[in-house]
């Protein structure tokens, strides 16, 4: 493949220059504290929440709490706000559970639920950059920012999140952490039991949302929606 | 062939200067940016409070980190291959780009996607693929501008701030062959538009890295627009191309690295989207690249091990010192003449490249110290560039009055006591604001330091003044 430099070559080098034996299998060190526990950083439940709405306030986009049971009436007022007439959601349980499916019928929109099987992908796709909005589960908030994590994995694709100009995230009030340090801990863990038991735990994807898709590349004025979705919301799960 | 830098008839370094500073369009832009970027990095270290605290423990990661690269490299590649990607390693830009002209070649690929990425800038990787006559286009907003303009990026973070919203509207008309206006809305919609299909089209996408997490073998992409994650979603075939020193050891590590990352590059708490990519698409998996290559690339970084310069590999691509350097602001990007530009351009083009090449780069500075403040990794940038001098004085490289005035100056000397001062004084860009051509000393603290150690420029002269002595070598 190419003429590329053997491994151990390339690797034998840098030890060399390092003026050392080749090392392998390095520990990496256990910092004996962290700087981001001189933060304040929200605590409690309340606490996380409203930072998390007010830190998404602040990049123009509207996070709500909301029951469970308002669900299809809140979708519904995106769909009219937006003018959205077709619809991509996950291949996500979570989100037949909290009764997507039927406010997307109440609607009246066009949906199309982005899965892995693999029958005519190019033409699902095609109709994945049709529609106007996209619906996933959340896995993690951060409180810090206002970021939504995704395990994009399985039936949770990566597009739907991402191709649509409209992006809609529900999220459960009890997985808002204080801030990133939190949601990467625990993908190091799931990275620790990788390295222990060899079979792949963290999955192929994963993303962190933070606001709608921005640019500031002509004259540093910002603009919203160059590639990603444009608006976003999300909508906070009180259960 | 290492650095491909890219004039086809090389200007000299003097001449891209005088250039630059007869273009008042480009001073008013780089203002501007370097203002905002600049302001937005100071705010974001003080909702931090203790910034000093992250930017030495970002230091002590990268530290470590170099010093067992061939250990993490080691874990990074095997867990990458576990997770069903294939690793490749290149000893310069000649063989990353052959790996993946190879790639492309195996898979017929006719068009390719590119998100930002300063290393295949580093190694020419359009120009080899547009010869194989491969459609390749740059999809973050400034990168697409600039590839229309035929130019270079001039910053690290934001490649167009050189063009005006005329500029970009001229060369987005001519594309689309319609008039547009220079409304931002409008230019940002046509960029969407056209670079959608070429999304949906591609064969290969090709990016960089910013960070790799050795413990897991993922690749971590830090974007706005959402390019990165375009490009390693929708194409058959995803290449990450890093320079060998991009890792971060663990997922522990990586939350201080990015959090200092993304706060020293724009001044946001994080980026838009923060991409972490594990392998290729899994069976189970509903979208995601097929294949994943991982191209790992020397291209003249481990030379730079084990000497004086090590620290330079800590380096974490934000740009911050670009944004607080006052001959930046002056001369822009472009006049560094490579691919990295600023104060870590004015290190590591010499060490990457030779002196031959890059040696008035490190003249290129006042020696003001406040890309050493300014970087949230620490690297003692100005004591590296006075370190050049000295190198290049000793090889009988150096202009005589240069070689002079080191000796006078005793800079090697005075080195350490400085450096400590300066970290002391911490993180605040404290002080060295320009006002228009004259670079005004450092208030308070920084005075003392910075009399000294400006002598090339008193205060009292203007920055043109100040260049055309540095330029004759008779201060
Ligand atoms: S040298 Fe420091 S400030 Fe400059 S780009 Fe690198 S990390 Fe950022």
């Amino acid at each position: 493949m190419g003429q590329s430099t053997d491994q151990e070559t390339f690797l034998n080098r840098i030890a060399q220059k390092l003026g050392r034996e080749r090392r392998s299998g390095i520990t990496p060190p256990e910092w004996p504290d962290h700087p981001y526990q001189n933060m304040t950083l929200p605590v409690t439940r309340e606490d996380k929440i409203r930072h998390f709405i007010d830190n998404l306030a602040a990049l123009d986009t509207r996070a709500e709490m909301i029951s469970e049971n308002e669900v299809a009436e809140k979708i519904l007022d995106v769909i009219r706000r937006e003018n959205v007439r077709s619809v991509v959601y996950q291949d996500d349980e979570r989100l037949e559970q909290i009764g997507l499916g039927e406010g997307l019928q109440r609607a009246g929109v066009d949906t199309l639920k982005w899965s892995a099987e693999p029958d005519s992908k190019e033409q699902q796709l095609q109709n994945v950059e049709q529609a106007d909005m996209g619906v996933t589960m959340a896995d993690i908030g951060l409180a810090e920012t206002g970021s939504v994590v995704l395990f994009n994995g399985g039936g949770r694709g990566r597009v739907t999140s991402l191709l649509p100009p409209i992006y809609v995230a529900f999220l459960e009030a009890d997985r808002i952490v204080p801030r990133i340090t939190q949601a990467l801990k625990r993908i190091d863990e799931m990275a620790g039991a990788y390295r222990e038991n060899g079979t792949p735990q963290l999955p192929s994807c994963i993303n962190f949302i933070t606001g709608p898709s921005r640019s500031a590349d002509i004259e540093m004025d910002l603009s919203l929606g160059v590639h990603g979705p444009g608006k976003v919301y999300v909508f906070i799960l009180d259960r | 062939m290492k650095q491909t830098q890219t004039q086809a008839e090389p200007i000299p370094f003097y001449r891209r200067v005088d250039e630059a500073l007869k273009d008042p369009m480009l001073q008013k832009a780089v203002t501007i940016a370097q203002d905002r970027l600049r302001n937005g990095r100071i705010q974001a270290g003080e909702i931090l409070g203790n910034v000093d605290e992250w930017r030495k423990r970002a230091e002590e990661i990268r530290r470590h980190t170099i010093e067992n690269l061939d250990s993490y490299l080691e874990q990074l590649a095997a867990n990458v291959q576990k997770a069903g990607g294939k690793v490749h390693f290149a000893s310069d830009g000649d063989e990353a780009v052959s790996i993946i002209k190879t790639i492309a070649q195996e898979k017929q690929a006719r068009s390719v996607v590119k998100s930002k990425s300063m290393v295949t800038e580093e190694i020419g990787l359009n120009e080899a693929l547009e010869e194989m006559n491969i459609d390749v286009a740059e999809t973050d907003l400034g990168e697409y501008i600039i590839q229309l303009a035929g130019e270079k990026p001039s910053h690290i973070i934001a490649p167009a701030i050189h063009k005006t919203r005329e500029q970009v509207a001229e060369l987005f008309s001519e594309k689309g062959k319609k008039r547009l206006s220079s409304e931002t809305p409008e230019l940002t919609a046509f960029a969407r538009e056209q670079l959608r299909n070429k999304f949906i089209n591609a064969d290969i996408g090709i990016s960089g890295c910013n960070f790799a997490v050795a413990e897991s073998g993922s690749v971590v992409l830090v974007s706005n627009e959402g390019n990165a994650r375009m490009t390693t979603t929708l194409p058959k075939t995803h290449i990450a191309v890093m320079g060998m020193e991009r890792i971060a050891p663990t997922w522990r590590d990586l939350d201080v690295l990015l959090s200092m990352l993304v706060r020293s590059a724009t001044g946001q708490k994080i980026s838009v989207y923060v991409t972490a990519l594990t392998g290729p698409r899994r069976a189970e998996d509903a979208d995601g690249p097929e294949e994943f290559h991982l191209v790992v690339l020397d291209n003249g970084r481990s030379d730079i091990l084990g000497t004086k310069y090590q620290d330079v590999l800590h380096c974490i691509r934000c740009g911050a010192c670009l944004n607080v350097c006052p001959v930046y602001r002056h001369i822009g990007g472009h006049a560094y003449g490579g691919v990295y530009s600023g104060p870590i351009g004015a290190v590591l083009s010499p060490l990457l490249d030779g002196y031959d090449q890059w040696g008035e780069l490190p003249y290129a500075s006042s020696l003001c110290g406040a890309c050493t403040e300014a970087c949230p990794v620490r690297i003692p940038l100005h004591d590296l560039l006075i370190e050049h001098r000295q190198d290049m004085v000793n090889q009988g490289d150096a202009p005589m009055g240069e070689r002079l005035l080191m000796k006078a100056y005793g800079f090697s000397t005075s080195r350490p006591g400085l450096y400590e001062k300066a970290l002391k004084w911490g993180y605040r860009a404290a002080g060295f604001i320009s006002d228009g051509d004259t670079i005004k000393k450092g208030p308070g603290p920084l005075k003392g330091w910075t009399d000294h150690r400006d002598f090339p420029r008193p205060a009292s002269q203007s920055f043109r003044e100040w260049w055309q002595k540095e330029k004759k070598g008779d201060s």
